[in-house]
């Protein structure tokens, strides 16, 4: 058995780290039993659905974004079929490692008989196992990410909700309020909800007179948004170039040799089952703000390997660097949590996302937002739309950087999401909000601070 | 930016580059291929009676500008299929014309739930099959009833029996004289349409790339639009143009345009009721009817007339044609909304420089006044346009718009509108408008807005029925009705006089 690293407490503040568990599906197609078990899963954590708690609802959890995937694969594929499980969640451990194996244990003490239900179908796992031994087994079965970033770090779920509704008791109160000039606009509201906090629950813990909570500091916020090149070169460290001058002749090779992702000749070849398949992928996405992407790609070989770990350890530290403040990954101001990871003994990279609103319109941001950073992250594997020199054009190319994204993503089964009617905008805009009001904007920024209540 | 080249006017239906506004009369009629050989033996010698876009590369004094009797025919998958189109091109086509747009869950990303749902429709419906759309377009000036005989005969000699197909519900519309171009609910409509690059005599403001509309020209990432190619050896006499990358291809789709149709029922005294209701708790709204207009102005993004908010946010202003669509927000001081709401239906539908998706953060969105700021937030909206060729149907309330009118009509008499738009790209023009900008509660940084007209209540992703009025202070007006419900409707494709030509001799 593994030793576990001890629990170290911190009381700074609040962080949230992630957590995936790939685990090997023990039985042969067609899966009945644990596409059965998926369903039942489905049902209980759908935003509005059943009257019970929805799964992975328990505060003690703190989850934020939760998936099951089932990853199937035919009978004839040289790859396993495997079961995904992925969680966002709120920690006040330092360490990443303990954090996950705190997070597991306590998700096997909470919900063991869902996750039997599925996990049961497992290698390695059996119906009679404890929530201790079910831990253990799943403790083992975690993938480090090669990459991952995170939209809105330092808030937890009650911070989140608690913001939302002050946003909301704030609306309501301006809706009704008279044209004054808007510093004694300000301080009627600012008064008001420091009276209603004493005495309304759905804002107990508000408590304006004490400094705001931590938030990413709004002058670095600031700097980083106007940044522009410099972070991008800032972070290529030596170790970085030297590696890429090492594998120049491997980049200009594989230039040559690297065909054009061929989507029209697949699109002919469409048979009843791959529109099946599309219309599964659809029938999954678009039940709450946020829609989950998961999706599954070969590597072109094993020779790409070291410069795929490099890019991505590179997308890496420009995401925990650089744009967690901002809340914008390369650009793209719609994803809460994103990872990219190595999976089936390095053959396949398996990338997460919870993102808002519709699956065309986060893809359309990738391309017109951050081509380069995706080049930089697919680049590698199979059938990616031609790129130059690994970073240009790829994604540019819309219609069959689409279609090779659809074409290798797989349907999320289970999808959880603790605010299903809430944008990683409108989030970080309640923050400020609430930023705002414990402490008087100056004159300048009073206007603006208006501004963000819409 | 793609080369714009000249446009091959008599290969495009004249549909896809005009809406025929002179002509005050129209009908759509859809229909079912019951017999595809008959049906292609008839096609082979219709092709000549369509209208086809030559005039627009010619002046409206010169002979024969346009036909007496403009008509205009499109097909769906399943009308393809039965036309023997062949496989490889069925399968080139976009996904959402494949799969329809009833398929369950386009249905719901398109808001079409509750008695929107398909199931409830009057045609289109997911069990009945929707082979094809023929609209005819017809008279002059003031126009007189006889046009609509005209329209309805020709109908019933072309779509019958004999001729291999079978109609299923012909659609009226309102002459367009009656609605001194106003929609239902009062307000003055189809103002802001793109352009196509590459037409003559045209204005040169609003243009899209040809490809945005017409497969088989760049679009607006320089590219040509994914399209339904045929292997060459199915056509010998080489009636289409090969593909230019793909020799052994030639190219079915280009020149033509996938069209939305949705018939769209307007709920006038619900709109009018709510409007006059919910202005009664707003402390700036002026008192009355004013207050009515006020607040109905708020939701649409323009005054009745037509005048938009962001340059006329107090009261109606004079109604100057070229003024009307051509004002960006950034420029009027109005990039937050406190002019025209970002919710507002105008807003949502063509956010034009609005920085998406979230306006109210300086910050990250840039300065406004900057005009390389305002240009490359249009590039990004600007790659979501659609044109639109929509109708309206069913009697209009009152001749002059009256406001109590239109709070107070009664009867079971059903009014709306056929709306019929024309894109490239499903996914990107049309579905993402619907669902990322119409249905998006979230839309533009707001929290739960839906589109106050189109949007309001709908599953997906979850029921929204707020609308906030931006200002210093913020005004949210709650629980808005769902006034807008889905009949009917399809995605067809237009093809060119090449595409028919093929597909009537294959």
């Amino acid at each position: 058995m593994r030793e576990k690293p001890s629990a170290r407490y911190q009381l700074v503040f609040v962080r949230q780290e992630t957590l995936t568990i790939v685990a090997r599906v023990g039985e042969a197609p067609p899966f009945t039993g644990l596409r059965a078990a998926l369903r039942l899963l489905a049902a209980d954590c759908a935003p509005g659905g059943g009257a019970r708690p929805r799964l992975f609802s328990d505060p003690r959890l703190g989850i934020h974004f939760a998936r099951l995937v089932h990853l199937e694969e035919p009978a004839d594929s040289k790859h396993e079929s495997s079961l995904v499980f992925e969680s966002n969640f709120d920690t006040e451990l330092d360490g990443a490692p303990e954090a996950r194996f705190a997070h597991v244990d306590l998700l096997c003490e909470v919900m063991p008989a869902p996750l039997l239900s599925v996990f049961r179908h497992c290698a390695g796992f059996s119906v009679s196992m404890s929530p201790a031994q079910l831990a253990e087994a799943l403790g083992r079965q975690q993938v480090p990410a090669s990459a991952s970033y995170q939209g809105h770090p330092h808030r937890d779920l009650r911070r989140i909700r608690l913001e939302q509704r002050l946003r909301d008791v704030l609306m309501d109160f301006f809706s009704r309020a008279p044209k004054l000039p808007l510093r004694e606009l300000y301080h009627q509201a600012r008064h008001y909800i420091r009276l209603r906090s004493g005495s309304d629950p759905s804002l107990a813990g508000l408590v304006l007179d004490a400094p705001a909570p931590p938030v990413p500091d709004a002058a670095l916020r600031s700097a980083r948004l106007k940044a522009g090149i410099v972070p991008w070169v800032r972070n290529l460290s030596s170790d970085l170039l030297a590696f890429a001058f090492s594998e120049l002749r491997n980049i200009f090779t594989w230039q040559g040799r690297d065909l054009q992702y061929e989507q029209r000749a697949r699109q002919e070849a469409w048979t009843t089952a791959d529109l099946r398949n599309f219309c599964e992928l659809a029938e999954t996405e678009d039940h709450a703000l946020q829609n989950a992407l998961t999706h599954l790609v070969p590597l072109k070989g094993p020779d790409r390997l070291s410069v795929l770990r490099a890019s991505h350890g590179y997308i890496d530290a420009m995401a925990r660097n650089h744009f967690d403040d901002i809340g914008q990954l390369g650009g793209i101001p719609t994803i809460h949590f994103a990872k990219w990871l190595l999976v089936d003994n390095d053959q396949r990279l398996l990338f997460l996302s919870n993102y808002d609103s519709s699956w065309e319109s986060y893809l359309g941001d990738f391309v017109d937002r951050a081509a380069v950073g995706l080049n930089l992250a697919w680049t590698c594997t199979e059938a990616y739309p031609r790129t130059f020199l690994l970073a240009l054009q790829g994604a540019t190319d819309e219609e069959r950087f689409k279609a090779w994204s659809r074409c290798f993503q797989r349907p999320t089964q289970v999808f959880y999401t603790a605010y299903p009617e809430l944008s990683i905008a409108a989030l970080n805009n309640n923050t400020w909000i609430r930023n705002g009001l414990h402490r008087p904007p100056g004159a300048a920024d009073l206007r603006s601070w208006f501004r963000r209540l819409t | 930016m793609p080369t714009i080249t000249a446009l091959d006017l008599k290969d495009i239906q004249g549909l896809i580059l005009s809406g025929y506004g002179r002509k005050p009369a129209a009908r759509y009629a859809i229909f079912e291929i019951v017999n595809g050989n008959d049906a292609k033996l008839w096609l082979r010698h219709f092709i000549d009676t369509l209208q086809f876009a030559t005039f627009r590369g010619s002046r409206r004094s010169e002979p024969p500008y346009i036909g007496d009797l403009c008509c205009n025919i499109a097909f769906s998958h399943p009308g393809f299929r039965a036309l023997g189109l062949p496989e490889t091109a069925l399968n080139g086509f976009s996904l959402p014309f494949i799969e329809g747009m009833c398929e369950p869950s386009r249905a719901r990303r398109l808001g079409d739930d509750g008695p929107s749902a398909p199931s409830q429709w009057r045609w289109g419906r997911p069990e009945q099959p929707v082979h094809g759309v023929l609209a005819v377009f017809a008279g002059e000036g003031d126009g007189d009833a006889e046009d609509w005989v005209r329209i309805q005969e020709f109908i019933t000699a072309q779509l019958c029996r004999a001729h291999g197909v079978r109609v299923i519900t012909v659609l009226d519309t309102v002459a367009s004289n009656l609605t001194v171009r106003k929609e239902h609910f009062g307000f003055r409509d189809g103002i802001a349409n793109p352009r196509i690059g590459g037409l003559p005599r045209d204005r040169k403001d609003d243009i899209i790339p040809a490809g945005e509309v017409l497969l088989g020209q760049p679009n607006a990432y320089g590219k040509l639009p994914m399209s339904p190619e045929v292997p060459a050896s199915v056509d010998p006499h080489g009636l289409l143009n090969p593909v230019r990358d793909r020799p052994d291809r030639h190219d079915f789709g280009q020149n033509g345009s996938y069209l939305v149709f949705r018939q769209l029922y307007q709920n006038v005294p619900a709109f009018w009721e709510f409007v006059e209701q919910a202005r009664r708790s707003i402390p700036d709204a002026p008192p009355g009817l004013a207050g009515r207009e006020w607040l109905a102005a708020r939701f649409v993004g323009r005054w009745p007339n037509g005048t938009p908010l962001s340059l006329y946010p107090h009261a109606p202003g004079p109604p100057v044609e070229k003024e009307l669509d051509s004002f960006v927000y950034g420029l009027n001081d109005d990039s937050f909304g406190e002019r025209c709401p970002v919710g507002s239906h105008i807003r949502r539908t063509n956010p034009r420089d609005t920085a998406l998706p979230i306006p109210h953060d300086p910050e990250s969105s840039g300065d406004p006044r900057d005009a390389n700021v305002r240009l490359a937030r249009l590039e990004l909206t600007n790659r979501h346009r659609i044109l639109r060729r929509g109708r309206a149907y069913g009697p209009p309330v009152a001749e002059d718009y009256d406001l109590e009118a239109l709070r107070t009509v009664y009867g079971s008499e059903e009014r709306g509108l056929h709306f019929l738009c024309f894109n490239a790209n499903l996914s990107r023009q049309f579905e993402f408008v619907q669902s990322n900008w119409i249905q998006n509660p979230s839309f533009a940084g707001l929290s739960s807005d839906p589109d106050p007209l189109l949007g309001v209540a709908r599953q997906a992703p979850f029921p929204a029925t707020d609308f906030t009025i931006q200002g210093c202070p913020v005004r949210r007006v709650r629980e808005l009705p769902r006034v807008v419900e889905t009949r009917g409707g399809a995605y067809f494709f237009m093809p060119s006089r090449r595409a028919l030509k093929f597909l009537a001799r294959s």
